[in-house]
């Protein structure tokens, strides 16, 4: 049920998943289950991608993939043209969907023991956490213990860990679940500033908000396969078509109109709403005045929400 | 290296946020209280006094040092299992960190605990043989602590490697089990049946020496020729043997009869099995995948 997949122009891909495919053995009988099933998918550098799906579609078996936890069955799986090493590893931050640490430590001894681990020397440290504390209004909390903090603060430190060595691709997977309205635009103003600094943002997401105010494409992942692609900007904008809104709706006015080009894209008893082109629109309100109809609301077209696109390429409906 | 060191002192934070610290004030309590008896109680005879005072310095550290292996037994059986558990060995490897690194830096973060408890114990012994009156043979302590030491990499090793792979509760019952094969194996190759010994040669090969405690010999303590009088132990010793007399107990000698050479190569055998454990460990670690949900 592949819908279409991107083609991008892109003079270099960051991420680039080839086939992937990836299953689990579950039960007695060892039984393989598809965790992912030949996924392909490119991101272009600076761009923000979203991958959504539900819960168990295969996501975070993708982003594992990626940071190298687990292999393919099949496919391939590269990053900055390599492979999932630690060369690609160095270029990355990585934020989980619950940021797991260990509770002995306080916010900055968190950030100290994994800046190092990322190979920041500690006097690079000693300016990068202050700063990125701050910027996640974290920076009251700086010397408390992690094992105090509520969730939307822990949430925070993962994406400050996942920042602090200023990487040029950033994986987050579900980074404003678990947030307060103010943390969540918190979190999506830092996410669009890093786009503005040229990172790659690399997201998954529940929350379809989010995904249409920062991101420029989006990946709909059912059952470990991607159904849908599309560029945001094609999403719940007004369209080139018109909506004619059309009462004491018959067959016999349809075959009166059949010469023009349209489609009937809503019909209700009577009632009937017509979709046509700008082209079209002047000669068929003109023929409709002269059908015993009545014409109501002419407006331009909205395509499809990014809500709707998930709904019929994912959701149950 | 330096992320070995991290990643060894985050084992020892964790150790000590763990409670473990309080394991030294229970030793402590036990070594203490094992040397009580000696200190305030009369025996009636200052030679034997002076033999169960310098035994209980000798079985105290004994007794501590066989709960720093076991300690290190534990920590090594939890060190990778629990990180994947508590899912916090995510944020680890999404950095770029080889897997052996961080299997390096978690044994040496358990033998640096493991020894520091050693060198409390080592300490209070030391303050109570002050204390006491008794001292330390210096080349035998050096060989019984180097025997703890080579204990705690090689069962350390051993625990993290199958931790790798299965539950800490498996890995720390596997390696008790390794603890104890050297005994069987022994009895196995001295079998007279062909199978039995097959196997037990089989075995040998298997399965490192094992811990060998030196303790009882740091500070000798033979009891004197006249230790219960002429007579033996006790009142008049009227019922005890033909005739009453009994002959003196045989006595070792004041010189430990030790073959170092002997200890020396059961000492390289050891580290060089834990040596092994361990890279079987790492590789296994390189190749299986990281499942956290």
């Amino acid at each position: 049920m592949i819908a279409r997949q991107l083609e991008y122009i892109v003079a270099e891909a960051v991420i680039e998943i080839d086939g992937l495919t990836k299953t689990y053995r579950t039960g007695w009988r060892r039984r393989p289950v598809f965790a992912v099933k030949n996924l392909s998918l490119k991101v272009a550098a600076g761009s923000i991608v979203a991958f959504v799906g539900p819960n168990g579609a295969g996501k975070t078996t993708t982003i594992s993939t990626l940071l190298g936890f687990l292999k393919p069955d099949a496919g391939s799986v590269r990053l900055f043209g390599t492979g999932a090493g630690t060369s690609a590893l160095r270029r990355i931050g990585y934020q989980p969907e619950i940021f797991h640490t260990y509770p002995f430590y306080k916010a900055t001894e968190v950030l100290q023991y994994y800046g190092r681990l990322s190979g920041l020397a500690s006097s690079a440290l000693s300016q990068a956490i202050p700063s990125v504390l701050d910027r996640m209004g974290l920076a009251d909390a700086a010397n408390r213990k992690v094992v105090t903090f509520s969730k939307g603060m822990n949430q925070r430190l993962g994406l400050a860990q996942a920042l602090l060595h200023d990487p040029e691709l950033l994986i987050l997977d579900e980074p404003t679940s678990g947030l307060d309205p103010e943390g969540r635009r918190l979190v999506l103003d830092i996410i669009r500033d890093e786009k503005a600094r040229g990172r790659t943002i690399f997201l998954s997401s529940h929350i379809l908000s989010d995904v249409e105010r920062t991101c420029d494409e989006v990946f709909m992942i059912r059952q470990g396969e991607i159904v849908f692609a599309e560029h945001l900007s094609a999403f719940a904008g007004q369209t080139q078509q018109w909506e004619i809104e059309v009462e004491a709706w018959n067959p016999a006015v349809k075959d009166q109109l059949e010469p023009l080009s349209f489609t009937v894209w809503l019909e209700l008893g009577d009632k009937a709403t017509l979709l046509c082109s700008s082209e079209v629109k002047r000669e068929l309100l003109h023929k409709l005045t002269e059908l015993p109809v009545e014409i109501g609301t002419v407006q331009r077209h909205r395509g499809a929400t990014l809500e709707d696109t998930y709904m019929k390429f994912v959701g149950r409906g | 290296m330096e992320r070995v060191l991290l990643v060894a002192r985050n084992v020892f934070r964790s150790v000590l946020h763990g409670r473990l610290v309080y394991l030294w004030l229970a030793g402590i309590v036990l070594m203490f209280l094992q040397a009580v008896p000696t200190v305030f109680f009369n025996f009636g005879n200052e030679a034997i006094q002076t033999v169960m005072r310098k035994r209980a310095i000798t079985g105290g550290l004994n007794t501590w040092s066989t709960l720093c292996i076991a300690l290190a037994i534990f920590l090594g059986a939890m060190a990778v299992r629990t990180e994947i558990n508590r899912k916090t060995i995510v944020n680890v490897f999404a950095r770029p960190l080889h897997r052996w690194e961080f299997l390096v830096g978690k044994w040496l973060g358990i033998q640096c605990f493991a020894l520091l408890s050693l060198i409390v114990g080592l300490t209070v012994s030391f303050g109570l043989s002050r204390y006491l009156g008794a001292q330390f043979e210096s080349k035998v302590l050096v060989l019984a602590l180097t025997h703890t030491a080579v204990a705690i990499l090689l069962y350390s090793g051993l625990a993290i490697a199958i931790s790798t792979l299965l539950s800490p509760g498996v890995a720390g019952a596997l390696t008790i089990l390794v603890v104890f094969l050297p005994g069987l194996v022994t009895i196995l190759v001295e079998n007279s049946d062909s199978t039995y010994h097959a196997v037990g040669v089989a075995l040998n090969y298997v399965v490192p020496s094992g811990y060998t405690s030196h303790y009882a010999e740091t500070i000798p303590a033979p009891l004197p020729p006249n230790a219960f009088g002429r007579r033996g132990f006790g009142r008049g010793n009227s019922g005890v043997g033909p005739g009453g007399d009994i002959p003196p107990v045989p006595q070792a000698s004041s010189e430990p009869k030790i073959d170092y050479g002997a200890e020396t190569r059961v000492l390289l055998k050891n580290a060089g099995y834990g040596a092994i454990f361990f890279a079987l460990g790492c590789l296994v670690f390189l190749r299986c995948e990281l499942r956290l949900s």
